[in-house]
């Protein structure tokens, strides 16, 4: 009994860690290599909060649909979302980047310190479906912290 | 057979596969952004909202945060001139009363079968249309209303509603009112109002029992006016406040000098010691005119002829009398429930010509304030209401934000005339005793999520608005009242018009002069919403003093010695009269003055216990002539021996969770008015007392902190107002066997000055309300697992009285985590959890700790709380939590962090704004709010900053010294009269 349930440990583990880095579906296929490499759109277009909040944020439906309602209506994911703003639903999106709720986590500061948001979340530009890339682990945080020399306080992150 | 050493492997191997999966993410999270984004709230940053408490009727103006939509945090509005910035207990748990679980979810009715049912708004708004135009129909006068006390939009609503349904009927209740105040102000200078006074310009106080720091007239205001005086008189030999009541309120431990008359004497003690201020010829010059009148009216009140009736002594008075006299200018304030009684008005009056004597009209007492409390129906009134009611002259009662069945005493007969009524509407946001009783529920928005105005004084018009959306189906009783005006007839619907409340607010609020110029309206209403209201200087009057000798006539000489017991209802200061009791922080916090959480208690004066064989925790029983209650024992020597005392609030009915069947009611004791003098009485004389019952536990939660037999000194130090500038050496030098902390860019320290601290109790709730701290409850507290980071200790100094002079010498000293330097619970972690930061705090890592408690174990201070379970939130209590701060689980320590989330918000602002941190960017919850201004936050390499100079004053002292612990907070010792030198 012990030694299978030590296999799929192992398997596991390479699974959430090794060669395969999360990237869940989401519940419409949201390009960000069309919007941001294509497109040139700006990230904070979307992600408003990143230079004045502590979250980047997501936008609301309403920016989607500023667009969509003239640009590319006939594509599947975008009727999708029109659907969807039509019934008045928000879009319940995954999670792909998520932090235990005893970490705190501010944008603003990080880009205040001219850390870019590929440093944590890669070149999204060439990603169709966002995946993670930079575990977001306490010793990828330290080791940056440290490198450049920003506080390395238990109290910077965890109150 | 698996050998050990392949055993361990494996489950080493599954033990972190376990791990992982906890690593691993979880496909339920979700990101859910807004569908069309409101203006200016940007998420992940909190947005505030001016708007007014109106958890009593002070009218303090409020500042409310919300993230995310919820609100978080109530916090004074410092533009406010009744706040000042700052909220009392009371105020601070609001934002749990919005998220209170009992809240009524929809408007409910009575079925057939007298059981409340859900009905729509529609359905409920046409059944009471229809009982309303079936009472119009039965003639004038048919509908009643009995109500919070309003002013503003909602008064104007109400009285045009009334007056179309041909009604009269409407009573402004408020449980405590001053109505011997008024009807003084009255006889005195021809003004039937309260006056208004400014603590902070009176050098010298004398209370006669007005509780003024924790519920009388405006607490905030007047506790923030107190300790504003007193920093002030901090090197005067006699000190700052005289209180003159038989039993001691928490203003009362704040006084500096207590004279303990017999009760219903406040009245000869005020004109004893007018009568020595006059024949000692001390009067003020301004007093000339009326020095004649006065002294023919207090002719026969000298202090040697009242002395047996007052049981103080002559000298006593006449010393109070200079004391009084010669401070320029002083105040002297009558009321509060211990003067309640036939001869309040007399006392009020008494008060009144000692402030004209002392010169103090015009300068810390004015009149022509306009308080909002002149208009609170009188107990005559109530009376002839209820009478009304009884004889079924009322087929309509509407009942709005009061609970008349709790808070008048039974023997004024409203629940009997209440279940006379045919109809009775109740417009109350959670279950009381009088929604029981109702037949039809209308649920109001809390304040907190309403539009509305409150104007408590002239000058003071306070805007109410929504820092949320409502919680649940409820529904503004504006709008309720005109959609119901509009379904009656035709002219009620003309009469009220057709204006939907938050509209009918922003027309009422605009100015005449302004209302043609569109813009200039608009203007001038965001800049009301944007700082809470319209606050302008008011003009005083200078009234003059007319013949009060016909009213003064008391009984000058000593009443028969009768060996009965006097009983006085005290307001609680958590729960004023019992409408807090349902919030849990009110609940568990401990009570400033008994220290106890979870339960009622009457107090008994040592002496008394001792005579009737009654010891701490015994089951009292306590007759009056209209009732009798029962409770724990509480021996309390801060009364005289022939007076009982009990908390207001305890007793409520079942209706809801906390505060539901808990204790008993003191009002149950209660007469329905004064013998001769129709008011509102809060004490009974000639009751019973006797031992009901074996001990019961009383949850104290300052007992294990010290104990009775302790006889160590206070940990809250005292000094003598002349050594108040004297820097002695420090009994303790400092031993250093390791180097100290570097602390290369800040060092937080905190200043708190015992001089100011009345022990109030709003850091604590303020505490709960910024850190998630969660709520335990009764069990918990019981075997002293309560989770407050920051409590207020009362320790108690004996000074040798002078005769009929006593000192309370009371010391409230907030007790938190000191933050030391050399921190014994730091040596002592295995893992790290807590640890000295690199800007002096005393850090603690939830996500570090394993739950040994060994650093609880050596702290010197008591002040580290374990999560003995997971405690939880009631849905939707769990809505106002502060996402900025982790909620812990179970098996971790915490304590107090300073606040280290407002510590990186205010970096973090300073940094975005391309400046560096100055002093007063961090403010602590606890400084935040502090009515006293008592406890000032800073960083101590400043040495400009105020926490630096204060840290330098010559009554700083570290709690603890002698252990060599370091701490960053310094306390200030409290000035107190006679203070042996040996103190320091």
């Amino acid at each position: 009994m012990l030694v299978p349930s030590a296999v799929a440990a192992i398997l596991f583990a390479r699974w959430a860690f090794g060669a395969h880095p999360y990237a869940p579906p989401q519940p419409i296929d949201f390009s960000h290599r069309v919007h941001v490499a294509d497109d040139k759109l700006d990230c904070e277009l979307c992600h408003s909060g990143a230079r004045r909040s502590p979250v980047a944020g997501i936008a609301p439906l309403e920016r989607c649909i500023g667009c969509h309602k003239y640009v590319l209506t006939p594509h599947p994911e975008v009727a999708k979302l029109r659907r969807m703003w039509e019934a008045g639903k928000p879009i319940w999106w995954t999670r792909v980047y998520t932090l235990p709720q005893f970490v705190r986590f501010d944008h603003a500061s990080h880009l205040l310190a001219k850390v870019g948001c590929e440093t944590c979340h890669g070149d999204v530009a060439s990603m169709d479906r966002i995946t993670r890339v930079v575990e977001p682990t306490m010793g990828a945080c330290v080791r940056c912290h440290r490198e450049r020399r920003a506080p390395d306080d238990c109290l910077t992150c965890h109150y | 057979m698996i050998e050990r050493r392949q055993f361990l492997k494996t489950i080493g191997i599954s033990g972190s596969a376990a791990l992982l999966e906890q690593c691993a993410p979880t496909p339920t999270d979700e990101l859910i952004p807004y569908l069309v984004a409101p203006d200016n709230v940007v998420p992940g940053v909190a947005s505030y909202y001016a708007t007014t408490c109106r958890q009593c009727p002070a009218g303090c103006g409020a500042i409310v945060k919300t993230m995310n939509g919820r609100i978080t945090k109530a916090e004074g509005n410092p533009a406010h001139p009744i706040s000042r910035g700052r909220l009392c207990v009371r105020g601070q748990a609001a934002v749990q009363s919005v998220y209170n679980p009992d809240r009524f979810r929809t408007p409910i009715v009575r079925d057939a079968h007298g059981v409340f049912q859900p009905i729509s708004w529609a359905d409920a708004e046409s059944l009471l249309a229809a009982k309303l135009r079936a009472a119009m129909q039965g003639g004038a006068d048919r509908v009643a209303w009995i109500g919070e006390l309003l002013t503003g939009a909602l008064d104007t609503l109400t009285s045009a509603w009334l007056s179309a349904l041909d009604s009269r009927r409407r009573l402004f209740y408020e449980t405590f009112d001053y109505e011997p105040l008024v009807e003084a102000g009255d006889i005195a200078f021809g003004r039937r109002e309260v006056p208004r006074y400014e603590l902070d310009r009176a050098a010298f106080i004398v209370s006669f029992g007005a509780e003024f720091l924790e519920t009388w007239l405006s607490n905030v205001e007047f506790t923030n006016g107190y300790a504003r005086a007193r920093r002030q008189q901090l090197r005067d030999p006699e000190g700052t406040l005289l209180v003159v009541a038989p039993r001691l309120s928490l203003t009362g431990l704040n006084a500096d000098a207590w004279i303990a008359p017999r009760p219903g004497s406040e009245a000869l003690v005020a004109l004893a010691m007018a009568h020595a201020i006059v024949g000692d010829g001390l009067a003020h010059p301004s007093a000339g005119a009326d020095l004649r009148a006065i002294e023919s009216a207090v002719a026969p009140y000298s202090p040697e002829r009242v002395a047996g009736a007052i049981d103080v002594d002559a000298a006593t008075i006449r010393r109070m009398a200079r004391r009084f006299a010669s401070a320029r200018p002083s105040l002297a304030i009558g009321g509060g429930v211990t003067g309640s009684d036939r001869h309040a008005v007399q006392l009020e009056l008494a008060c009144l010509l000692l402030n004209v004597l002392a010169g103090n009209v015009g300068e810390s007492i004015s009149y022509g304030a306009a308080h909002a409390v002149d208009r609170l129906a009188t107990r005559r009134e109530i009376l002839e209401t209820t009478r009304a009611m009884a004889s079924g002259a009322v087929d309509v009662l509407l009942v709005h934000h009061a609970n008349p069945i709790f808070t008048l005493p039974p023997p004024v007969g409203f629940a009997d005339a209440l279940a006379r009524v045919p109809f009775v509407v109740s417009f109350a946001g959670a279950p009381d005793e009088t929604t029981d009783r109702a037949h039809l529920v209308l649920p109001d928005h809390h304040f907190l999520e309403s539009w509305g105005d409150y104007a408590p004084r002239a000058g003071v018009a306070s805007l109410l608005q929504p820092a949320a959306a409502p919680l649940f189906d409820t529904r503004a009783t504006g709008d309720v009242l005109i959609e119901v005006a509009n379904q009656i007839t035709a002219d009620t619907a003309r009469a009220v018009g057709s204006t939907r409340w938050a509209d009918y607010v922003r027309s009422a609020w605009s100015e005449p002069t302004t209302a043609n110029d569109q813009a200039a309206a608009a203007a001038g209403w965001e800049a009301a919403l944007h700082s809470g209201g319209r606050f302008e200087a008011a003009d005083a009057v200078r009234p003059t003093l007319r013949d009060v000798a016909r009213a003064l006539v008391i009984d000058p000489d000593a009443p028969a010695a009768a060996d009965t017991y006097t009983f006085i209802a005290c307001p609680s200061t958590h729960f004023y009269d019992g409408r807090g009791a349902n919030e849990s922080w009110l609940q568990e916090v401990p009570d400033p003055i008994a220290k106890i959480s979870w339960g009622d208690w009457i107090e008994i004066h040592p002496d008394a216990a001792r005579r009737l064989g009654i010891v701490d925790g015994d089951v009292v029983r306590v007759t009056s002539s209209h009732g009798q209650i029962e409770a724990a024992a509480h021996l309390y020597a801060g009364m005289r021996p022939d007076v009982i005392a009990m908390p207001l609030g305890y007793g409520r009915s079942r209706s809801s969770r906390h505060a539901g069947a808990r204790g008993s009611n003191a009002a149950l004791l209660l007469p329905p008015e004064a013998a001769g003098s129709p008011h509102a009485v809060w004490r009974a004389s000639g009751v019973r007392v006797e031992r009901a019952g074996p001990r019961r536990i009383v949850i104290m939660l300052q007992a294990h902190v010290a104990s009775r037999e302790d006889t160590s000194a206070p940990l809250g130090k005292i000094v003598d107002p002349a050594r108040s500038d004297v820097r002695e050496p420090p009994e303790h030098a400092p031993v250093d066997l390791f180097p100290p902390h570097e602390h290369p860019a800040h060092r937080w320290g905190m200043a708190i000055d015992l001089n100011s601290c009345t022990g109030c109790n709003a850091c604590v709730a303020a505490c709960y309300a910024e850190n998630n701290v969660a709520v335990v409850g009764e069990q918990f507290c019981a075997q002293g697992r309560e989770m407050s980071w920051i409590r207020i200790e009362r320790h108690a100094h004996a000074i040798v009285s002078e005769s009929g002079l006593r000192r309370p010498a009371t010391v409230f000293l907030p007790m938190l985590c000191q933050h030391c330097d050399e921190a014994p619970c730091e040596a002592v972690c295995p893992v790290y959890a807590t640890y000295h930061n690199p800007e002096g705090l005393n850090a603690q890592v939830y996500a570090r700790c394993i739950g040994t408690r060994f650093c609880s174990n050596n702290c010197p201070y008591k002040v580290r709380r374990f999560n003995w379970a997971r405690i939880g939130w009631d849905a939707p209590l769990g809505e106002q939590l502060n996402p900025d701060v982790t909620v812990r689980s179970a098996g971790v320590m915490e304590k107090c962090t300073f606040c280290i989330q407002r510590i990186q918000a205010a970096k973090r602002t300073a940094k975005l704004d391309g400046r560096s941190l100055r002093d007063g960017d961090v403010v602590p919850a606890c400084a935040q709010t502090c009515p006293a201004e008592a406890i000032v936050f800073g960083d101590l390499h400043d040495p400009q900053s105020r926490v630096s100079r204060l840290s330098a004053d010559p009554r700083g002292y570290h709690v603890l010294e002698e252990l060599n612990t370091r701490p960053a907070i310094t306390y200030l010792r409290r000035s107190v009269p006679g203070a042996p030198a040996d103190e320091r």
